[in-house]
């Protein structure tokens, strides 16, 4: 098991799908069972319903992973989650604080073919709100405890602004930088 | 900016259950606040379950400690009797199987073919070993006479393995049976003699009167004596030893002459060393040098070694 441990996700899936050893999914139940459990008990809001949507969402993986065209097992993930507790009668919040969450992350190196004026100019686009949250959590390398006490939005406004920060600038990166 | 900005996009792997619980709890320090925020900042999935377990934290700490893979294995059970346990094994590929399965057939049609060859040589070597006629082998340490030794007027004793006690010494007028002893020598044809048998040469030591003398003179062969008292000419090599140490010489250079041309190359350089000792015996020292010398050059062992000592003996080395 501590082989498989070490393996990646792409290797696991792999390993699942055209060796067919079962054995490949548990180590994925290791990783991510418990975050899984947590969306389902962010839309339920009852422990057992959501430990039950959770192992359907893992037994739905092991049944039909053959069939998903998808390298992201994350983003299956959480497809498969919402999915589950829709099933159970449970609305997903389609207005949460993430609403860039289909985006494909950019690369680190996606910033290394761009100019600084760009990148400055890029930046200072972004609402001032979300520029001051980024400023503060990636200069000062403040929690977002403390950047909520220091700017008086709630924790949540705060998660919300670097969330966006982020994937506006990564949607601007991959326009400048061809990717 | 850049530094800053190139920060955004580090990889960070996902929260795992004690993270989750600490951050929830407030008992995570600061630094990894910071990073396990960074986190969730680009992960969708930490993003949504931290959302869920801090929305309700009494429920999600119970949830997380219930949480294991019974049900997964339980339902693989159900599913497939069989599961496949050991598959880290690395899958051969077929193209592996493939080369190694030819490789093999390779190396084991070389092998046979190895196998066939020295089969066909051990029977074709075995086949002439029984064709070859099997003469008991002639130790010139039983027949040479030393070059320096005094001459012996009876001839040497034979050595059983040569002839029966009860055979009769052969001499010039006693005519030795003429059937061949092997097929060997029935089918051989005379071969071209390089020399003449009744052609005499002078002896060049002769005339030398300083030069040692270390043939018997009782056996210097004359040409007439060839002629008048000619016996059969021998069949086997016990017969052309015997006619040589009764000082038959010139009939027991027949027999070695045609020895000469055997395929054995044991078989012609005994026969030259014989043929050579005829001659010396005959007076006929030119032959018997040129003999000797031609025997040194091609040949090795112990018929090199006689001829260079009997060369030697006749002072021609």
């Amino acid at each position: 098991m501590e082989t498989y441990r070490r393996l990646s996700d792409e290797a696991l899936m792999q390993r699942y799908v055209q060796r067919q050893d079962r054995m490949a999914l548990l180590p994925v139940y290791d990783r991510y069972g418990h975050l899984v459990a947590g969306i389902c008990l962010r839309y339920l809001k009852n422990k057992d319903a959501a430990l039950e949507a959770t192992r359907q969402v893992f037994i739905c993986l092991a049944d039909e992973l053959f069939s998903f065209q998808t390298n992201d097992l994350k983003g299956l993930l959480v497809q498969l989650a919402h999915k589950q507790c829709t099933t159970w009668k449970a609305e997903p919040d389609a207005t949460g604080y993430y609403p860039y969450w289909q985006q494909e992350p950019v690369p680190a190196a996606a910033c290394e073919h761009i100019s600084e004026p760009v990148l400055t100019s890029l930046f200072s686009q972004l609402p001032k709100p979300v520029q001051q949250c980024l400023r503060l959590f990636y200069e000062q390398k403040l929690t977002g405890a403390e950047i909520s006490a220091i700017t008086g939005h709630t924790p949540e406004k705060v998660r919300h602004y670097l969330y966006e920060g982020k994937y506006t600038l990564s949607g601007a990166f991959k326009k400048e930088g061809g990717i | 900016m850049k530094t800053i900005l190139a920060r955004f996009f580090e990889a960070s792997t996902c929260l795992s259950k004690r993270q989750l619980r600490d951050y929830v709890q407030g008992v995570m320090s600061r630094e990894e606040k910071h990073v396990t925020e960074h986190h969730i900042s680009s992960c969708n999935l930490c993003a949504e379950a931290l959302e869920g377990i801090m929305a309700s934290p009494h429920d999600a700490t119970d949830m997380l400690e219930t949480l294991d893979t019974d049900f997964l294995q339980e339902h693989f059970r159900m599913t497939s009797p069989q599961v496949h346990v050991n598959s880290m094994a690395p899958v051969i590929p077929a193209r592996r199987r493939k080369y190694k399965t030819k490789h093999l057939l390779r190396t084991s049609g070389i092998v046979m073919l190895l196998a066939g060859i020295s089969l066909t040589a051990w029977y074709l070597k075995s086949k002439e070993n029984f064709l070859v006629v099997t003469q008991p082998i002639i130790t010139n340490e039983n027949h040479q006479k030393p070059a320096s030794a005094p001459p012996d007027p009876a001839p040497a004793p034979v050595s059983a393995s040569i002839v029966a006690a009860d055979t009769p010494t052969l001499s010039a007028t006693t005519a030795p049976p003429a059937a061949p002893a092997t097929i060997k020598e029935a089918g051989r044809k005379p071969a071209p003699a390089t020399v003449t048998i009744t052609e005499k040469e002078p002896d060049e030591d002769q005339s030398n009167p300083g030069t040692t003398q270390t043939i018997p003179t009782e056996h210097r062969a004359d040409d007439r004596e060839i002629v008048n008292k000619r016996p059969a000419a021998p069949t086997t090599a016990n017969e052309a030893i015997l006619l040589y140490e009764s000082g038959a010489y010139a009939e027991a250079l027949r027999f070695y002459l045609l020895q000469m041309q055997d395929k054995d190359r044991h078989s012609r350089d005994e026969a030259r060393l014989m043929a050579a000792r005829c001659y010396l015996g005959m007076g006929q020292e030119t032959k018997a040098i040129s003999l000797l010398q031609a025997l040194i050059h091609e040949s090795s062992g112990s018929q090199k070694r006689q001829a260079k000592r009997l060369l030697r003996s006749i002072d021609r080395e």
